[in-house]
């Protein structure tokens, strides 16, 4: 593996995948035309521009009040789960 | 008999002119026809559609109207999969708000459409159930992500349904398909329950085959939801009541940087005579611009942006409490195994790479500067709304591609601004709709108008008064 | 070598809301596990967050107890990371503009007054609680999204005793601004510690470990004790820290590794997405501070100035808000303050000792109290009686009143009563006169035991010996 490659498959196992062999060579490819991306972003002066992280300025004056309202069943919460025991979500130990 | 609009389909139940059951059999034997045809839907909910027909009194407009929801949003008790392997067997527990904003007005629910990965695609090919076809040719795409939505709408199955847009996601597939796509403004609509993709750029919308049908659905929809906080508290005008072709007092701006990127004689001139009508029906209609260093940056910051919060969002997709779960020897096992399991490849290169612009060491290079260069953009395009209306431009500049040809490849430059451009509403969170305008080598095309933040009646006027002179309204096809 | 260290303390403290930090489901304890949750707690796709009012206000109180700036612009970031506890993969959290910044707590260690300054205070939310066993872990969700506020504070702690200190006091104010219980035991207050050494006199920062998982401020000391001499030898012997994050073991009393450094992970904040900026009704946050209950050293003033009780005794009371709080009520029923002091920190805590409870376990009430020490001042029932009464009430619970009535406690104080009971013992013990006369002294002490004895002990000792004395002076002299 070059550079690249050893350094996708860290960031791969950080975004918890496994990237496999067969899939790095579409995974460079794609990281490419990303940088390019990048680049292409690089040209544009932002100097003493703020990020944009909502579509416009707006803020709100809404607070939730502290009221206990819906909730759901133990059931509920745990049918999409695949692993459960004593009511609770089973994971092997974790290690602390 | 099942191809009828809202407004027809009510009069029709109101007045005892046709038996709904009946009309709903009939429906779902289409809806058998169409699914071998399009492969629309991840689930039909038939038995959901009956129980939701005895509720229905037939009074208000939407009451007994059939309908079909994106696979990304939220139906208790209902399988939803956004399309993923990961959430191939999720049953959630709670409804979207819209979902229950429909039952509310008392809509029938047909079923779940097929889309690209969590909206993560413009072609619809990326589906765990397959690529879906296009009603007008079935050898050619839908479009993405709400491919599916968009199919059964233009197929005539029903008279309309939801689709999400983050960067094109209903608007493209709309123009593919001949049919009317809007996404209303980013905050009109609560997005409680919407499965996300990047939460900045999502929003809520819907395909329909005519602008008063689209009037009626945005209103059943639209307005505050105090479970979204970024949900506005902004009055809903009634759409359909203030409806109105009258738009000699508009200002419309053809956003020339676009529409000289056309290369397709037949679309240039469709969009030249869309142009023409607009002057014709008395509205003001002049070119504008925009640099074109930043309409070139377009995809670029899209990309950036929607990949760096898709993976975020799409985090809690770990195995752990739902969805795909693989063996594993520790926790982090467990979540490595499920998530490289649970999703295709491109979607995987993707949050890697949207890691990539997050980490706290390329983030300034990277997921900010794309949010910066937003900035100019939406300041740029705020520009034009301060003399315009509404910003008219080509929806495409092709019809639906091949399906053996169509993929998400977009960096090509002629297509680099013309097929990107309709982000800009995502970016701004500005209100912007598609709808037919005519046809070129037997497939539909579209254009696009799309108006100031808050503003849907004068895009719907502006649209509905384009409908009325093309008479494009209502088309759809079951066979082809 | 002499050393300095250096060390800085980030605590953690859950916020006793009704509701949830970003969701409307119930914050309890002890309960059923999954069933106090709803779809956003879970982590479910599509669900969004709406900030909890009251989570809000009690993040404000705190900044005020802590003299803090406030910002009255909430924005809030997403923290990323994976992990089992964590249920959408990522935390929201007040990174880039936490509510508070620049506050402080002096702290007196050893005579001397410090000032601790405190760099930040943020908002944000619990994860899900984990059951670690042999080979499994379960995971149970009623804690994830509970309110919480995490207090940083600047360098500035030098000693194990400082940190102790500082944590005192905080957890002092948590508890009188009344936010959290704020246990270390249980976890609903908790500790990390940052600590690095110097050579005294450099301005210079020598590499940190941080600490986690201390359980209680007697821990942190040790902890901080344990790693700072750890640190020490590392560098007497020409060695280096390394920076890496360390436990507390309880058992053995050391610092043990739990990750190094390349371990360390990169949370990727930005900006929530789903929560626009909040602006604050500053009159809201004005009246917050106006209405902020009275701290801990407030009320110490109010003790020593307004009701007049000792440094020492002022002290005890507000070492525990319980007490401090049981007393503020007594007093509203009886304004006896030293009597209901002394009650208090006597007999009261004896038995809480003894019984090994909390003042709010008992059957005690402020009211309750209230009373008997009015009693005793109004000379309606002893000392030694009301010490009965105290035995009986925790028992069952009853009035004092009751409990006297019952007992026939009441003392007979009022004179008009007391003088025909009086006369009339003098009447038939004529001899007890003249014994007295004869100055027989012995002759009183016969004759208070037959006035007690016709009032079965009620009469009231006092008063009693007063109009006997007066009485039989009166009888001698009229003869």
């Amino acid at each position: 593996m070059n550079e690249t490659e050893i350094m996708l498959k860290k960031l791969g196992l950080m975004t918890m995948f496994n990237v496999r062999d067969e899939e790095m060579p579409a995974l460079v490819e794609e990281y490419h035309v990303f940088m390019n991306h990048v680049k292409a972003l690089e040209s544009i002066d932002t100097t003493h521009v703020e990020p944009l992280a909502f579509p416009y300025e707006i803020e709100t004056t809404y607070l939730r009040e502290d009221v206990v309202g819906h909730m759901i069943s133990c059931d509920e919460a745990l049918k999409n789960a695949k692993c459960v025991q004593d009511f609770q979500i089973k994971v092997p130990r974790v290690v602390v | 008999m099942i191809t009828y609009s809202i407004e027809d389909l009510h009069v029709l139940f109101k007045n005892n002119q046709i038996n709904p059951k009946n009309y709903y059999d009939e429906l779902f034997k289409e809806v058998v026809f169409q699914q071998k045809r399009l492969n629309a839907f991840v689930t039909v909910t038939k038995d959901k559609a009956y129980e939701d027909l005895k509720d229905a009194h037939f009074h208000s407009l939407l009451s007994g109207i059939p309908f079909v929801l994106k696979d990304n949003y939220n139906t208790k008790g209902i399988l939803t999969t956004a399309s993923s392997k990961m959430l191939s067997d999720y049953i959630p527990v709670y409804n979207a708000h819209v979902v229950d904003q429909l039952k509310k007005a008392g809509c029938c629910l047909v079923g779940k459409a097929s889309m690209d990965e969590l909206g993560m695609g413009g072609t619809n090919k990326t589906a765990l159930t397959g690529p879906v076809l296009n009603p007008w040719d079935s050898s050619r795409i839908a479009g993405g992500s709400s491919g599916g939505s968009a199919a059964v709408v233009a197929s005539g199955l029903v008279p309309f349904a939801l689709g999400s847009d983050t960067g094109d996601s209903i608007r493209k597939p709309a123009g593919f398909c001949g049919i009317v796509g809007f996404k209303p403004t980013w905050g009109r609509i609560s997005r409680y329950g919407l499965i996300p993709y990047a939460s900045s750029l999502d929003t809520v919308g819907a395909f329909t085959r005519n602008i008063r049908d689209m009037c009626i659905v945005m209103e059943a929809m639209a307005g505050r939801d105090d479970r979204d906080m970024t949900s506005s508290m902004r009055e809903v005008p009634c759409y359909l009541n203030n409806l109105t072709d009258d738009i000699s007092d508009l200002k419309i701006a053809v956003l020339t940087s676009v529409s000289d990127e056309i290369r397709n004689p037949d679309i240039l001139s469709n969009f030249q005579f869309v142009v023409k009508t607009y002057k014709k029906l008395g509205a003001t209609v002049e070119n504008v611009t925009m640099p074109v260093e930043l309409m070139r940056s377009i995809l670029p910051t899209y990309t950036i942006i929607a990949n760096s919060e898709a993976t975020s969002n799409h985090s809690c997709l770990d195995g752990i409490k739902y969805g795909n779960r693989q063996d594993g020897e520790t926790p982090d096992e467990i979540m490595i195994h499920s998530r490289t399991d649970g999703f295709s490849d491109h979607i995987k290169r993707r949050f890697i790479l949207g890691n990539l612009a997050l980490a706290s060491e390329n983030q300034e290079r990277m997921f900010r500067k794309a949010q910066k260069v937003r900035r100019l953009i939406v300041e740029e395009l705020n520009k034009i709304y301060e003399d315009y209306d509404i910003i008219l431009t080509p929806n495409s500049g092709s019809v639906a591609p091949l399906l053996e040809d169509a993929n998400d490849d977009r960096l090509n430059d002629e297509y680099i601004i013309l097929e990107n451009h309709l982000c800009l509403g995502n970016f701004a969170g500005t209100p912007s709709l598609t709808l037919p305008s005519g046809f070129v080598d037997g497939m539909p095309i579209a254009v696009n108008v799309m108006g100031r933040l808050f503003e849907e009646q004068t895009v719907l006027n502006c649209a509905y008064a384009l409908e009325k002179v093309l008479g494009l309204a209502n088309q759809y096809s079951r066979e082809g | 070598m002499n050393y300095e260290q250096v060390i800085g303390l980030e605590v953690h403290c859950e916020l006793k809301t009704h509701s949830k930090m970003f969701s409307s489901s119930a914050v309890t304890f002890g309960q059923k596990p999954n069933t106090m949750i709803n779809e956003v707690d879970l982590g479910m796709p599509g669900n969004m967050p709406v900030l909890n009012k009251r989570g809000v206000e009690y993040a404000i109180r705190v900044c005020h107890a802590l003299h803090m700036d406030i910002d009255e612009l909430l924005c809030f970031d997403r923290k990323n990371y994976y992990y089992a506890d964590l249920p959408k993969g990522f935390q929201i959290t007040q990174n880039q503009r936490p509510i508070g910044r620049n506050g402080y707590i002096d702290i007196d260690v050893d005579g001397e007054r410090k000032r601790i300054e405190i760099e930040r205070l943020h908002m944000e939310e619990d994860t899900c609680k984990q059951f670690h066993f042999h080979d499994f872990s379960l995971l149970d969700y009623n804690r994830a999204g509970i309110p919480l506020i995490e207090i940083v504070t600047r360098p500035h702690i030098r000693s194990g005793k400082q940190a102790a200190a500082y944590l005192e006091k905080l957890r002092q104010i948590l508890l009188y601004t009344d936010v959290s219980d704020a246990k270390m035991e249980e976890g609903s207050m908790r500790c990390d510690v940052n600590i690095s050494i110097r050579p005294f006199g450099s301005d210079k920062f020598g590499i940190r470990t941080e600490i986690k998982n201390l359980n209680s401020i007697s821990n942190v000391q040790k902890a901080i004790e344990y790693e700072a001499l750890r640190q020490e030898k590392v560098l007497d012997k020409g060695g280096e820290v390394l920076q890496e994050t360390r436990r507390f073991d309880e058992t053995c009393k050391k610092t043990v590794v739990m990750r190094a450094k390349g371990g360390a992970v990169d949370y990727k904040y930005y900006t929530e997405p789903n929560i626009l900026p909040i602006r604050l009704d500053h009159n809201w946050v004005i009246k917050i501070k106006e209405d902020l209950p009275m701290l801990a050293d407030e009320r110490v003033e109010k003790y020593i100035h307004e009701y007049g009780l000792s440094s020492t005794n002022a002290h005890i009371l507000v070492a525990s808000k319980e007490i401090s709080d049981f007393y503020e009520e007594t007093i509203q029923y009886c304004h006896e303050y030293q009597l209901v002091c002394n009650w208090l920190l006597g007999d009261v805590q004896a038995y809480l000792n003894k019984n090994d409870m909390t003042i709010n376990e008992t059957k005690l009430t402020p009211q309750y109290l209230g009373k008997i020490v009015q009693f005793i001042q109004d000379n309606i029932i002893s000392s030694k009686q009301a010490k009965k009464v105290f035995d009986e009430l925790m028992v069952t619970g009853k009035d004092p009143e009751i409990i006297i009535e019952e007992k026939g406690m009441k003392q007979i104080s009022d004179p008009s009563m007391l003088l025909s009971i009086i006369n009339e013992v003098l009447d038939t013990n004529e001899q007890s006169i003249q014994d007295y006369k004869a100055g027989k002294d012995r002759a009183i002490g016969y004759l208070v035991g037959q006035i007690m004895k016709k009032t079965r002990g009620q009469a009231n000792p006092k008063v009693t010996n007063q109009l006997l004395m007066k009485l039989l002076k009166e009888r001698i002299s009229d003869e």
